[in-house]
């Protein structure tokens, strides 16, 4: 919306959409983008204290749902109400893995929408740059991810299995896990902020949608459900993880590239989406 | 004024829906807009829709203060959020020249369960400043705050005070060149909000830009040069601080609907008319005459009139017996004059109040609260507020 002209200090804000004017929009965006980052950190900062600092076990609480979920799906594998085989590493650890790396995605999912309910009485107020919103959101997610990697080496070191050299990869599939869960997170935000449905909808199918992919149980051998699992973008992403972890990469490095490729373009497409539809969504918040 | 405009706002206005539903279903709707590079620009009005601000325009300077004032639900608010660019017009052109910071319900960005102390670096960023901003003012931050000790404490057990404190000596330590500053000055203290005014005006001497937003006519005549009153989203009137502050006031009182007012007759009397100067100078003699006919003569009638203001403060009472006036209202009509020599009230509209009474007061024949206005003017650079205006001698 600003049109910024000849010197950097003015702003004009017109009815026109800023899509008119692609290049100055484009710099704008960048200069946010860098703007936002320290104020990122200090609302990620802000947030992880304050959720931890009413409890008594503190960040134990971070390590706890990927331990509740894993311990789900052990007792029901262990009490064959439901039959996995050929993990090729304990249950426990791949169940773990498999739940951690989807609560990557889903956090990173749900984070833009999550960060624009908390602070949309600063929204509403202060002009600050949006994308540390995104940004702080994302920050939160990794810091959450790297707390979890804690009890994954620890079971790792409890089977005796040895992580593999290629484990320095693992970033790259992890990054792209998180492209795509924000990716359609800064899409659901212009629909999600107007509509509650939305996010009624992002907590119901979270578990249907978590056995679309190799999460807990591997891809099955044929069916319809091993069609869909094997649609799925985040399936190579999963897979590629666990093989570089302990097994052997058996997926396509080209199609891993491409998907990271259309998940990174795509963001940057949401990205303009979400700032885009900002003004519009800020009149509506209190209005 | 020869300074250099900063805010320029051309012809803006911003339309808003009423309807819940709607208002998201057309949230969609503008979103798309904008997706697709249209313009948000509105021509007709879609169901259920309204102009909050329409076609407004009005220029602020360098160094100058201006103040919009109205009602609530006038559109200042909206038009705030225009200029800090939060929302966007549907329609003219705002161009800011300049850095510009709101001090707009200090304290938002604030975590409850958090210290003053590092809630102080989240506003501080939330603002715009940097690290090694806020680290160079973070003393003076605190200092200004007067917390004290509370500032190691968590935010949620401060006083609405000590966090109005706290948020507006976050976001007063700085220079930008256009502040806007809604009505959250009248928290705090007496101590602190004169403080918040000094730092305000020490802001405009250095060469910065205010636009105040208020309902208080005072707080417009002290602080701002010129004002910009707003009703219904539309400029009634733009001009000097004190011209516009004064007719806002007045029409504030003008607009006051309890005309008719509270009227009991009892039957034997009947009030036929009221004559007095519906508008005079403060300080000018002031005479009602009151045309009435009994159709029995009333035994020692007791008449108290009064004078009101708009917020029914009595200001003037007088009791016929109490200022040894023996009253006498034979059958048929009488003429009952009432002369004050002067009337020495604040500019403002006011109400004379009646009442009549045979023997005793409880014993009322005619009550008329509120029937007759009438409204008293001063010059318009008078600042001065209260009830009364006396001219009192000064000296050295």
């Amino acid at each position: 919306m600003p049109n910024k002209s000849q010197s950097t200090c003015i702003v004009v804000y017109t009815p026109e959409s800023p899509l008119r004017f692609p290049k100055q929009l484009a710099s704008e965006m960048w200069r946010d983008l860098r703007a936002s980052r320290k104020l990122a950190w200090r609302l990620a900062i802000r947030d992880f204290a304050a959720q931890y600092r009413q409890t008594v076990f503190g960040y134990f609480w971070a390590i706890c749902s990927p331990l509740a979920v894993t311990g789900f799906w052990v007792i029901m594998n262990a009490s064959q109400i439901i039959s996995v085989k050929e993990t090729g590493v304990p249950y426990p650890l791949y169940a773990l893995i498999g739940t951690i790396l989807w609560q990557l995605f889903y956090e990173a999912l749900n984070a833009p929408l999550k960060q624009f309910t908390i602070n949309r009485a600063m929204l509403g107020r202060i002009n600050f740059p949006k994308e540390a919103l995104v940004l702080s959101g994302l920050a939160q997610v990794v810091i959450n991810f790297t707390i979890k990697l804690i009890i994954v080496s620890l079971v790792f070191i409890f089977f005796h299995i040895p992580v593999k050299w290629t484990a320095i990869f693992v970033p790259f599939p992890l990054l792209g896990l998180l492209m795509i869960g924000t990716l359609f997170g800064v899409i659901l935000v212009p629909f999600g902020v107007l509509y509650r449905d939305i996010q009624e909808m992002i907590t119901l199918f979270a578990v249907p949608l978590m056995l679309l992919a190799p999460t807990v149980a591997p891809l099955p051998a044929g069916g319809t459900l091993a069609t869909i699992m094997r649609l799925n973008p985040l399936t190579p992403m999963i897979l590629s993880v666990r093989q570089l972890l302990h097994g052997n990469l058996t997926v396509s490095l080209v199609l891993l590239g491409m998907i990271w490729v259309a998940a990174l373009v795509l963001l940057l497409l949401g990205w303009l989406i979400y700032r885009v539809s900002l003004p519009i969504l800020v009149e509506r918040l209190e209005a | 004024m020869y300074h250099p405009v900063l805010v320029d706002i051309d012809n803006v206005s911003k339309c808003f829906c009423r309807s819940l539903k709607r208002s998201l279903w057309y949230g969609i709707q503008d979103v798309g807009k904008e997706l697709i590079g249209r313009s948000q620009e509105t021509k007709g009005l879609r169901k259920g829709e309204f102009w909050a601000i329409r076609n407004v325009t009005f220029q602020v300077h360098r160094k100058e203060t201006v103040g919009l004032i109205g009602h609530n639900g006038a559109g200042k608010t909206t038009l705030l959020k225009l200029i800090h660019g939060l929302i966007k017009p549907n329609g003219g052109r705002i161009t800011i020249r300049g850095s510009m910071r709101a001090l707009i319900a200090l304290g938002t960005g604030f975590n409850p369960v958090l210290s003053g102390r590092e809630n102080i670096w989240i506003a501080g960023a939330v603002l715009g400043y940097s690290e090694r901003e806020i680290r160079e003012r973070f003393d003076e931050i605190v200092d200004f705050s007067e917390l004290g000790d509370y500032i190691d404490f968590p935010v949620q057990t401060y006083s609405s005070g000590m966090l109005a404190r706290l948020g507006f000596s976050v976001a007063i330590h700085t220079q930008p060149d256009i502040l806007l500053v809604d009505e959250v000055l009248a928290v705090g203290d007496l101590n602190f909000a004169i403080r918040c005014y000094r730092k305000i005006s020490e802001f405009r001497e250095a060469g910065g830009s205010i636009i105040l937003v208020t309902h208080n006519p005072y707080a417009i005549r002290t602080n701002c040069d010129r004002a910009i009153w707003i009703e219904n989203g539309v400029v009634q009137k733009i001009g000097r601080a004190e011209d516009v502050s004064t007719e806002y006031e007045l029409a504030t009182a003008r607009k006051d609907t309890r005309t008719g007012g509270r009227r009991y007759l009892e039957g034997t009397v009947e009030i036929e008319d009221l004559t007095y100067p519906t508008i005079l100078k403060s300080g000018d003699e002031f005479t009602i005459k009151i045309k009435l006919r009994a159709t029995r003569m009333v035994e020692s009638p007791i008449l108290v009139i009064g004078i009101s203001n708009i917020n029914e403060h009595n200001l003037l009472n007088n009791v016929s017996t109490g200022d040894g006036f023996v009253l006498k209202i034979p059958e048929g009509q009488s003429i009952v004059s009432v002369r004050y020599p002067s009337l020495p009230l604040v500019r403002g509209v006011y109400y004379i109040n009646l009442v009549l009474s045979e023997k005793y007061m409880n014993n009322q024949l005619a009550v008329l609260i509120n029937c007759y206005k009438f409204e008293i003017q001063t010059d318009v650079n008078d600042i001065g507020t209260g009830m009364f205006k006396l001219q009192p001698h000064w000296e050295i």
